[in-house]
């Protein structure tokens, strides 16, 4: 069996905990992550949307492949994901990092 | 690898898939069975990774025992060497009938190239079949609605899919909107796991019921599955609001409020009746749409069936017209699990029979009755679940449309008043709706249902046709095209 250590991913350099059998798509959402791609067009935020490998609205990198379908894919011990980290940072984690940085903001 | 030859190819392992590899290995055909997910039971089966969790509980799967009854037979079969299954596949291209050998060539590449060692393996890259059964299901239908491209708005399907095959509650707030009976699954789910569901929003009104009781009285435990799920949302205390939608959706970079309001018959929003839900999640689900890419592929005649969805049509033994080539399961009408099953088996039989093996009469007509008082069920069902005439009236002009290309409604309307397009294969065309990652699977049937509102006239079948055909069932390599080796003009 695995430990707790050994089920980790590696996020654009954050480690990224999973679940047995959970997707990658699942393990971010695990996270409170909701996004990890910005469109074309609008640079408009996306994550899981069908959730069944049809829509291709999650699209990520792992391990060097690109376009892969976080909500297919299942997570594995030491896999790669790379986002390009730019929603990643303006979404989940900036925000617990604001809130952790502005907590007086808070009684406003 | 690239010389394997089955007398039946079944795509698809989801109820009707597995059914019909399953009966059909039992009366001595050679079976290769296709599947893009990495164990069997599909969508409605579907279930932790088994290899990782090993059996778990099953809360909320229906009919588990024929699903697991159908498992053994398939590893039976398998150890036989009978059924050759071949999971995380994914059909892209089936190849015109070569007229030496009346057979067919299926090309095929994995569902995904990272991931665990296992599901990555090397797989054939093409089989070769006599027959061909599709079984390729499908997934939940989307009417675009304001905001419904932020994060944390899902397809109802996904939700349920996050629950069922990953043990992931989608957020903690949830409210889940469209219609049909599926959206009780999905909330009670959530509910299950510990989200708290604001709302069950369903467009239609329960009285729609009334009429179609019969039908559904033929299905009893359809019955027992609706009260079951009336107990669990009494509950967890989920308040079920029907003529209810979800009018827009609000967020910066995720979800963070909906609001609802009351509709008329047609599906025309009532003023005064908004109502705002803070949430961080939301799955929508108008029905299903059947995957129809493989159907139409091999110029398998399409008609669009009561609930508006474009289907397959097969006849009364789940022929489709095309020589050797049977459908079943959500591609010929969308129904549900246990009528698919039946259908995967009659296909099986029919395909077999056609083969020149001896069938039981018996069978075949008691299959028929069965899919025909399901098909009943379903078609009461359907009736009293419609997508909202009026719907299109929803739209914003800055409403995304195609979540793929962005293009939004404001876009459509342009392509119809500036540029003439009439159709949905036009506004396709002049506006590139449907032309991206998805090929138009998630905005398909909304375009269709734009381009006939923009004319003032009923979808046409030719409407839908348009946004279901496609040239690859799936996006491939181009070293998976140039491996062709212009064997094949596409």
């Amino acid at each position: 069996m695995n430990n707790n250590d050994e089920r980790l991913m590696d996020c654009d350099g954050a480690p990224l905990p999973y679940e047995p059998g959970q997707s990658i798509g699942a393990a971010l959402m695990n996270a409170g992550i909701t996004s990890w791609r910005t469109t074309r067009k609008d640079g408009k935020p996306r994550g899981l949307f069908c959730g069944i490998g049809v829509c291709y609205d999650c699209l990520l990198t792992v391990d060097g492949q690109v376009n892969q379908r976080a909500c297919v894919v299942p997570a594995t011990s030491g896999a790669k994901i790379e986002t390009g980290g730019r929603v990643l940072k303006d979404t989940a984690i900036q925000k617990e990092t604001d809130k952790a940085a502005r907590p007086e903001e808070s009684h406003d | 690898m690239t010389d394997r030859v089955f007398d039946i190819g079944v795509i698809g392992a989801g109820p009707a898939g597995l059914a019909a590899a399953t009966a059909a290995a039992s009366v001595g055909l050679s079976v290769v069975l296709i599947d893009a997910g990495s164990q069997p039971g599909g969508q409605y089966w579907r279930h932790p990774d088994e290899q990782q969790v090993g059996e778990t509980d099953h809360a909320g799967h229906h009919d588990w025992t024929t699903f697991t009854t159908m498992r053994s037979a398939l590893h039976t079969a398998m150890e036989a060497g009978h059924i050759t299954y071949l999971p995380d596949t994914q059909l892209w291209l089936i190849d015109p009938v070569k007229e030496a050998t009346a057979r067919r060539t299926l090309r095929l590449t994995n569902s995904y190239t990272a991931g665990p060692e296992q599901h990555i393996a090397r797989r054939p890259t093409e089989v070769t079949v006599d027959q061909l059964i599709l079984c390729p299901g499908g997934y939940d239908r989307q009417l675009p609605v304001p905001g419904w491209d932020l994060p944390g708005v899902m397809a109802a399907g996904g939700v349920q899919a996050l629950l069922k095959g990953s043990r992931t509650v989608a957020g903690r707030r949830a409210i889940i909107a469209g219609t049909g009976p599926f959206l009780l699954p999905v909330a009670v789910g959530l509910a299950e796991a510990g989200a708290e569901v604001v709302s069950i929003c369903e467009a239609g009104a329960i009285r729609n019921w009334l009429p179609h009781v019969a039908a559904a009285a033929q299905v009893p435990s359809k019955g027992l599955e609706g009260a079951q799920y009336a107990a669990l949302m009494a509950k967890h205390r989920i308040p079920y609001r029907s003529r209810t939608i979800i009018r827009a959706i609000h967020g910066e970079t995720s979800v963070e409020a909906v609001t609802t309001c009351k509709v008329d018959s047609s599906g025309t929003p009532i003023a005064g009746t908004e109502r705002r839900y803070e949430v961080d999640v939301v799955g929508l689900g108008w029905g299903f749409t059947p995957s129809l890419e493989l159907p139409v592929m091999v110029g398998a005649q399409t008609r669009r069936d009561v609930d508006g969805s474009l289907v397959a049509v097969v006849d009364d033994q789940q022929r489709s017209g095309i020589p050797g080539v049977y459908i079943a399961g959500e591609a010929t009408g969308v129904g549900g699990a246990s009528m698919a099953v039946a259908e995967g088996k009659l296909a099986a039989l029919t395909a077999a029979a056609d083969s020149g093996r001896p069938i039981s009469p018996r069978d075949v007509s008691r299959l028929q009755h069965k899919i025909k008082r399901f098909r009943g069920f379903a078609v009461a069902m359907h009736t009293a679940h419609p997508v909202p005439e009026a719907w299109t009236g929803w739209l914003e002009p800055e409403t995304v449309v195609c979540r793929c290309e962005e293009v939004n409604y404001g876009d459509l309307c342009t392509a119809h008043e500036e540029l003439q397009a009439d159709d949905a294969r036009t506004l396709k065309l002049v506006a590139r709706p449907g032309m991206g990652w998805c090929q138009g699977r998630v905005c398909g049937y909304a375009i269709a249902g734009i381009a006939a509102s923009l004319c003032g006239r009923e979808p046409s079948e030719e409407d839908l046709r348009s946004q279901g055909k496609r040239t690859l069932a799936s996006p491939v390599a181009l070293s998976d095209l140039a491996a062709l080796n212009n064997e094949i003009h596409l």
